[in-house]
């Protein structure tokens, strides 16, 4: 018996843990199905991996290999840690090995994950000794090595804002790379969808009109995570026809999968005990045990509460409180750096996380995973679930909800969860707002022809109009860029920006830089006042100085932590479209949204109980966008007296909040966007129009134009809500339809029903 | 003609759905005013076409005499310039043997400075000397269709040189002519050529009585040219751009002018730059610049001349904090040639003209006495004095470490 399988039978003898937990899945070993070696494959290369035990391909990464020998775009679609990397860098190296100019570019979401290829690749060519170069280029690649990583870097791994930001717009430096390329690889292709997606897109759009001009064209090699449609997605994103290769052939051990829900400690309020709480106790007992677990937490204060817990028990316990680390963006590099060697080399014990190890960070595999609060999406949860595996041992993977109305459904419906197909990525490359940008930045690069192929119906129109706006010159047959700006410095391809304010401690007269806050989580985490925890460690901060994006921090010793309390307003400023109806108007138009963060609570550790507050001096936040809106026409009193009075099952502000819900899964399949990229605000009633409201607005600052979409098809929206309600099995709601019972109230499907067939009749 | 129509209103819809989207509140431009006169090129530059493969291109040419004055400097006294110096400036042996008949003094125009591959170069000014007159030909792109036939005619020239002289062109012009070829699918022709970018001296030694190194400061305020209805460099792309959109020339004159003024005055510096650096002492406007060309001999650790030139700077009327820092470097020129006394000179004497706390000298003075002397005595009590006026708190540690090495090496 194993130790996790010991650990968990121990734990089943308990009454009070086995009652609370709603789901006990079984997941059963697999055993590997292998292929040999094609012999094409260059001998040196196949050497190499048998000294590293690699004597055989796993069937997915043979079918990998001839689809691309084929000449196929392939997208790869397997677990964490079966061996995907493999399946682009064995082509790729090949390909190199055979003819020493051969390029590749490997493509990755963050910084982080192309260290982590880089360290992984650099290993397989230095065993290789053929000169083959691999460098990461992005943000922090020093200027002095810059020129010959585009000399003379076979590989060159980078992300898609340093290719849209620093490589396209000067790809003249890159002369050798762009002549020669033959794969790109855009790893956890997943993560790019909605706005972000689309961006991304567009980026390779750019991508492949340079190489056109360099007359190579290259092939794509991508990888994903368990999405509903990768293949759909990859072949979105770059425009070409793909293969998809989802035949794992990489061995499993047998994981259990369990969903834990925290018990009431008081019925009257129906609240729950702390996940927090519960979570550490879970981890102690394990740690107990020895095995080495894995803690996914949904926010960074979270993460940091949670590792010291964690140190606290184990300073009790008399172990070294080394052995379990806190993780997550904002730690500087080389301390993310010692921590994950740490991991693999078993040292650590424990790693308490955000989303942060999510994606494909090597830390070699854990034994069990503890996910604390729901991830938000299913494809996450497995994403999760599966850093916790070993191919041959047993493993575990537990959720544990909070009191959050999406947890309860999902703890508590176990067979959803299991059942449903994860989550689909969606991108809209053709989404005018995003391609008039991205229409701009290829002219800066090259000047468009007259019979140029974009991959866009619309470019020439597109074309005409910059020409009319005075941005590009048309002569001979060209388009060319007349301005002397930069056009791809005023394009972002995520929302977040990429400054980064710096925490400094000033405990000790030599001050010393611990960590970075992204600007959007100043608000939330570096206000003047705040405990800043780092590592466990608490700092409070002294002094913020925003336009020096510096905070200042001490370090101290509190029983508290801090939560800080944000209000979001919107207010419309123009309506700029609105279609009155006889018992709903429908409008859009340019509103601003503003964010606010006011106080914040401190809370002590442990009993959670709130012992003060403080105020928070920032400015609001304000984004200026755009909204699409529905107002309801309707005499409530008459719907009172028909539903309220007669069937008591109307709830005007259930109903609105579950129709919102609704249409947050509804608009995305129609207007082509991920879920985050809208956000909806329903008032019972609206300050701006003096009715029941809800408000659908564009979460990006300038609109992405989805408001404009909305209301051009409002119709088919209302209908499609309608359906999906009616069409969906549960009886008073679930996070498929309106939202778990517990956020809209007992009337929500109900109510949304009724409002949907009052307008829609 | 309906084709048209719809074409306009197709557009017409788009810009608005564009402007709802983006929510362009900005101004727009008024582009190709309707009442503009089309004035060609050669109706007020007079040059001549040079044809190739790839169409025609627009050259103006003119000639000027040695003897022509640029400021206080003739254009040729650049022949009495000695190689030596420029290579020793640049530091490539190549420049030994060079000729200057055989260097052409570049530079470009273009649609902007951020660089990348929209910014185009619209003029390129390429002066040389040819028989007994310097040469300055422009080469001018009418419309952006003309780029390739532009840099094929350029090159035709630039075939010719072997060294090429610039200002900023390491950075800027050069690095965009290549990324220009390259997109015109022209192979460069002068791109192994040496490059004396005169940018460089120029910081060196006279970034301390500059306001700046803009090229048009240096002609200013060191060669003594006044330009006479110049356009300020950061106008040229618009009215560049103007011209694209209206055909009208009328403006472009200045700014060939401009562009010619610039490859004159490269002509000049080199002369002002070598005459200043192989002759100092007679050729220098104040202390400071002896003082640049004593750093000058630094940088390459000829420390018998840098020394000699910083102390013959002292000479000279200056502030204290000027004092002060050729002191600083003199006194390590002399520690580095093996002056040690002299060296210990300076030192106190840095201690001594300063009230304010200078943790330099007194480490210099501490390692001299510890290592080179041994004088443990007189060591301790530099570290000791440091001690009691030094605030910084790196200095501090720093301080008591060393003293108590000191102490134990005492007993």
């Amino acid at each position: 018996m194993t130790q996790i399988e010991r650990a968990l039978q121990e734990m089943k003898k308990h009454p009070k843990i086995s009652s609370c937990l709603t789901a006990w899945e079984y997941l059963p070993s697999k055993s590997a199905v292998y292929e040999e070696f094609p012999d094409w494959i260059e001998d040196r290369l196949v050497k190499i991996l048998s000294r590293k035990g690699i004597n055989r391909l796993y069937s997915h990464q043979s079918s990998a290999l001839q689809s691309i020998r084929k000449g196929d775009n392939v997208v790869v679609v397997t677990p964490t840690a079966s061996g995907k990397t493999l399946c682009y860098n064995l082509p790729v190296l090949d390909s190199i090995l055979k003819d020493k100019e051969s390029r590749a570019i490997y493509l990755f979401p963050t910084k982080a994950l192309s260290q982590d290829q880089l360290t992984e690749l650099y290993q397989l060519v230095s065993d290789l000794d053929a000169g083959i170069r691999t460098y990461t280029y992005d943000g922090d690649t020093p200027s002095s090595a810059r020129q010959a990583i585009r000399k003379q870097g076979h590989i060159v791994i980078t992300n898609p804002d340093m290719l849209h930001l620093g490589i396209l717009p000067h790809h003249t430096k890159w002369l050798e790379l762009f002549r020669n390329l033959k794969y790109i690889v855009i790893d956890e292709i997943h993560v790019y969808r909605g706005v972000f997606g689309s961006h991304v897109a567009n980026v390779i759009r750019r991508l492949k009109r340079i190489c056109r001009f360099y007359g190579s064209s290259p092939q794509f090699i991508c990888c994903s995570a368990t999405i509903a449609n990768p293949l759909e997605l990859a072949q979105k994103m770059v425009g070409e026809r793909f293969v998809l290769v989802n035949n794992n052939g990489a061995p499993q051990g047998e994981k259990y999968f369990l969903f834990y829900n925290p018990p009431v400690i008081n019925k009257e309020l129906g609240i729950r005990k702390s996940l927090v709480k519960e979570v550490a106790r879970f981890v102690a007992y394990f740690l107990n045990y020895d095995i080495q677990t894995i803690i996914f937490s949904r926010s960074r204060l979270t993460t940091e509460v949670l590792t010291s817990y964690l140190k606290d028990f184990l300073n009790k316990t008399g172990r070294p409180k080394e052995i379990v680390r806190g993780y997550r963006g904002g730690y500087l590099p080389d301390l993310r750096r010692e921590i994950e060697k740490g991991l693999k080399s078993g040292e650590i014990k424990g790693v308490v996380s955000t989303n942060a190890l999510e994606l494909g960070i090597d830390i070699g595999q854990l034994d069990a995973c503890f996910i604390a609060g729901y991830p938000g999406t299913i494809s996450s949860t497995w994403q999760q679930a599966g850093r916790a595996g070993r191919r041959s041992d047993t493993s575990l993977a537990m959720l544990i909800a909070s009191s959050n109305p999406l947890d309860q459904f999902m703890i508590n419906h176990p067979d959803y969860f299991f059942g449903e197909s994860p989550e689909s990525g969606v991108i809209d490359p053709d989404n005018l707002s995003i391609l008039i940008n991205h229409i701009q930045c290829a002219s800066f690069e090259l000047p468009f022809e007259e019979e140029e192929d974009f991959g866009v119906k619309k470019l020439h129109e597109i074309l005409e109009y910059l020409e009319k706006e005075g941005v590009l010159h048309y002569i001979e047959k060209k388009w060319y860029w007349m301005s002397e700006t930069y056009p791809t410095e005023k394009v972002s391809l995520r929302s977040v920006s990429l400054e980064n304010f710096v925490i400094i401690d000033t405990t000790e007269p030599l001050e010393q830089v611990i960590g970075e806050v992204d600007k959007e989580s100043v608000p939330m985490m570096i206000y003047e006042g705040a405990i800043y925890i780092h590592e466990g460690e608490q700092y409070s901060i002294q002094k913020l100085d925003y336009p020096g994006k510096r905070a200042y921090a001490k370090r101290v010793k509190v029983d508290y932590y801090t939560e800080a309390q944000a209000q979001t307003d919107i207010k419309v400023l123009e309506v700029l479209e609105s279609s009155p109806e006889e018992r709903i108007e429908h409008s859009y138009g340019k509103v601003k949204i503003t964010t606010h963060t006011t106080c914040f609570k401190k809370i002590k550790f442990y009993t959670h109980e709130n012992i003060g507050f403080g105020e928070i001096s920032l400015p609001p936040e304000e984004m200026f966008t755009t909204a699409y809106w529905l107002s309801l026409n309707i005499d409530m009193g008459v719907i009172w007296r028909k539903y309220e009075i007669e069937t008591s099952s109307f709830n005007l502000g259930s109903g609105l909040l579950a129709l919102a819900n609704v249409l947050i899964n509804v608009v995305p399949i129609y207007v082509m966007c991920d879920p985050q990229d809208i956000k909806t605000v329903p008032e019972v009633r609206s300050p701006f129009m003096d009715k029941p409201t809800i408000y659908i607005y564009d979460n990006y600052s300038g609109g992405v134009g989805f408001s404009e979409k909305m209301f051009e098809i409002r119709k088919i929206l209302l209908q499609a809500a309608l359906e999906l309600i009616q069409s969906c099995g549960c009886e008073k709601g679930c996070p498929s339809c309106v939202g778990p019972i517990d956020e809209v109230g007992i009337k929500g499907k109900e109510s949304a029903l009724i409002i949907l067939k009052e307008v829609l009749d | 003609m309906d084709d048209i129509k719809s074409k306009l209103e197709k557009i017409d819809a788009l810009r608005k759905s564009i402007e709802r989207i983006s929510q362009l509140s900005k101004e727009k431009k008024s582009w190709k005013s309707q009442n503009h006169k089309q004035v060609n090129i050669e109706e007020v530059i007079t040059g001549k076409y040079f044809s190739t493969p790839f169409g025609s291109s627009f050259v103006r040419e003119n000639y000027f005499y040695p003897d022509y004055k640029c400021g206080e400097i003739e254009l040729g006294q650049i022949f009495r310039v000695s190689p030596k110096i420029i290579s020793h400036l640049v530091r490539d042996d190549r420049f030994n043997e060079i000729d200057i008949n055989h260097t052409a003094f570049l530079d470009t125009e273009t649609t902007g400075l951020a660089g990348g591959t929209g910014t185009y170069i619209f003029l390129v000014g390429v002066g040389y000397f040819e028989g007994n007159q310097f040469c300055v030909r422009q080469y001018f792109m009418r419309d952006y269709h003309e780029e390739r036939a532009l840099f094929s005619t350029l090159n035709d020239l630039l075939g010719n040189f072997k060294a090429v002289v610039t200002y900023n062109g390491k950075r800027f012009d050069l690095p965009l002519l290549e990324s220009r070829y390259i997109i015109s699918g022209i192979n460069m022709i002068f791109r192994d050529s040496y490059h004396f970018d005169l940018l460089y001296p120029v910081r060196r030694l006279w970034k301390r009585r500059l306001e700046n190194c803009a090229l048009s400061t240096v002609e200013r305020d060191i060669l003594k040219i006044r330009r006479e209805n110049d356009v300020p460099g950061f106008l040229i792309p618009e009215i560049y751009f103007r011209y694209l959109k209206t055909k009208d020339a009328r403006e472009l004159g200045p700014l060939f002018d401009h562009n010619l003024q610039d490859i004159l005055s490269l002509v000049a510096l080199v002369s002002k730059i070598c005459d200043l650096v192989e002759n100092p002492l007679s050729n220098a406007q104040c202390g400071i610049d002896i003082f640049s060309v004593g750093r000058i001999f630094d940088e390459v650790k000829n420390y018998e001349k840098s020394s000699f030139y910083y102390k013959e700077a002292l000479k000279y009327n200056l502030s204290k904090e000027e004092i002060l820092d050729i002191l600083k470097l003199a006194s390590l020129a002399c520690k580095r040639k093996g002056n040690w006394e002299e060296a210990e000179k300076m030192w106190k004497e840095i201690i001594e003209k300063e009230k304010e706390f200078i943790y330099f000298p007194y480490e210099e003075l501490a390692k001299y006495y510890e290592h080179r002397l041994k004088d443990y005595n007189q060591a301790e009590k530099i570290v000791k004095e440091a001690l009691k006026r030094s605030e910084n708190i790196h200095h501090l540690k720093n301080l008591e470490y060393r003293l108590n090495r000191i102490r134990s090496k005492q007993m």
